[in-house]
């Protein structure tokens, strides 16, 4: 059987545990690609969120799209999520800085790390991953490459959000280096409504649904009904 | 400490003092309560009893096992080390990735060199305990030989070592994969309920 000696941690997206044997393996690093507005922040805080529950630490690594505590303020109406976990449960980090100050991909790796090494997360984010490579100096692939080992070197599960540009179905640099790419898009129906959907396009060592399958963000949060398109 | 973090606690110690027929100590959990496992059981051998010895991780480069217990100050400036020489350090960090099989092999051929091999042999002679972390994983690297391997290289180092003890850590779900053999080498089992890492 596939994926036979692999542990598993829950997605917290409702519905889509049953489209991947459980859940996401632990450890794996997952890109969760999409263009504006098709939920991979809420997708990552849900993930997170789910770990809380679970008893798992968490943390949320924002890169330079928009003051954390912006962020919080329009996702708080979540169910899902409590605001007593932020700071605790779930820890929020501000790359911005970093990436401003030191452009190295060295001293950024190295503040990652030293971050994941005091709170010893199981689940850990970086949103979105994308707009890094145009900040820092030097090799963005050989900067992702480094990363994705230092990731899954924690022991954690990872996830990455990655804006989708118009002439590219998926951040591809980044698709290489990850176990897991979920895409989520918007697509017209045959009645003209906007409906958003998702799609697992690879999952290594796990049978996984295929296709895109209509996806519904609600007050509860994401949830995925398999077979609906 | 809650109460269920300090009963976890207690039965920990309680294995890991446990006396000399007890060698082979396996300590199962969640998955995703190992990497915090590994810190507790290495606070309480090096922190508490004072033992010295030796940790393999299956699965994480030496180096950065290194620098997780330097930030969780358990492994001082000299304390440890990742480089096996006669240095008297309080903790020796192999590189097991794969299979431990490889480091203990390469040991045990090393104390066979006339030059340096008698001081390396001492230095063992002195380290009371062996620690493999995340040894569920070798079924991701090894098949059915490959894990024999490892466990009968393991026993070799036990028994020529008699003062040393083999403690392991792992995921309780994967642990299976192993195979029964695996489950039968150890002498002691220890189970972590989930709830210990929601504390």
């Amino acid at each position: 059987m596939v994926g036979d000696t692999l542990e598993r941690v829950r997605s917290g997206i409702n519905g889509m545990d049953e489209m991947m044997q459980g859940g996401f393996a632990f450890p794996s690093t997952v890109l969760v690609a999409g263009s504006a507005g098709t939920g991979k922040t809420t997708f990552a805080l849900q993930f997170l969120a789910h770990g809380v529950k679970d008893g798992e630490q968490g943390i949320f690594f924002t890169t330079l799209s928009e003051p954390t505590q912006w962020m919080l303020r329009f996702v708080t109406h979540f169910s899902f999520l409590d605001k007593d976990t932020f700071g605790k449960q779930i820890k929020y980090v501000d790359l911005g800085p970093t990436l401003r100050k030191d452009r190295d991909p060295d001293v950024l790796l190295k503040y990652i790390d030293d971050q994941i090494a005091e709170y010893m997360p199981q689940r850990i984010v970086i949103d979105p991953i994308s707009v890094i490579g145009n900040m820092i100096k030097g090799d963005y692939r050989m900067f992702l490459y480094d990363l994705a080992n230092h990731l899954k070197n924690w022991r954690a599960v990872s996830i990455l959000t990655g804006e989708v540009l118009p002439k590219e179905p998926y951040p591809v640099e980044i698709s290489y280096i990850v176990d897991t790419v979920v895409l989520l898009s918007l697509g017209l129906t045959a009645e003209g409504a906007r409906r958003k959907y998702l799609e697992i396009l690879k999952m290594r060592g796990t049978q996984h649904t295929t296709g895109q399958h209509l996806m519904d963000v609600s007050r509860d949060g994401i949830t995925v009904t398999v077979g609906l398109k | 400490m809650s109460g269920q973090n300090e009963a976890v606690f207690q039965k920990l110690r309680g294995a890991l003092g446990a006396p000399a027929p007890v060698r082979k100590l396996l300590i199962t959990m969640r998955a995703q309560s190992v990497t915090r496992m590994d810190l507790a059981v290495v606070r309480i051998l090096l922190a508490e009893r004072k033992e010295r010895g030796i940790y393999v991780s299956v699965d994480r480069p030496d180096k950065q096992v290194l620098s997780i217990l330097e930030k969780h100050n358990l492994a001082g400036p000299g304390e440890a080390a990742t480089d096996l020489e006669p240095v008297n350090k309080k903790l020796f960090i192999a590189k097991g990735i794969f299979s431990p099989a490889v480091f203990i092999a390469e040991l045990l051929s090393r104390t066979e060199n006339p030059r340096s091999g008698p001081a390396l042999d001492r230095e063992l002679r002195e380290m009371r305990f062996i620690m493999v972390d995340n040894l569920s994983t070798l079924s991701a690297y090894n098949g059915p030989k490959g894990i024999d391997t490892c466990f009968g290289h393991m026993a070799m180092l036990l028994m020529r070592y008699p003062s040393m003890r083999f403690i392991a850590v792992a995921g309780r779900e994967s642990f299976g994969a192993l195979g029964s053999p695996a489950r039968s080498f150890f002498n002691a089992e220890v189970d972590i309920p989930d709830a210990w890492l929601m504390e």
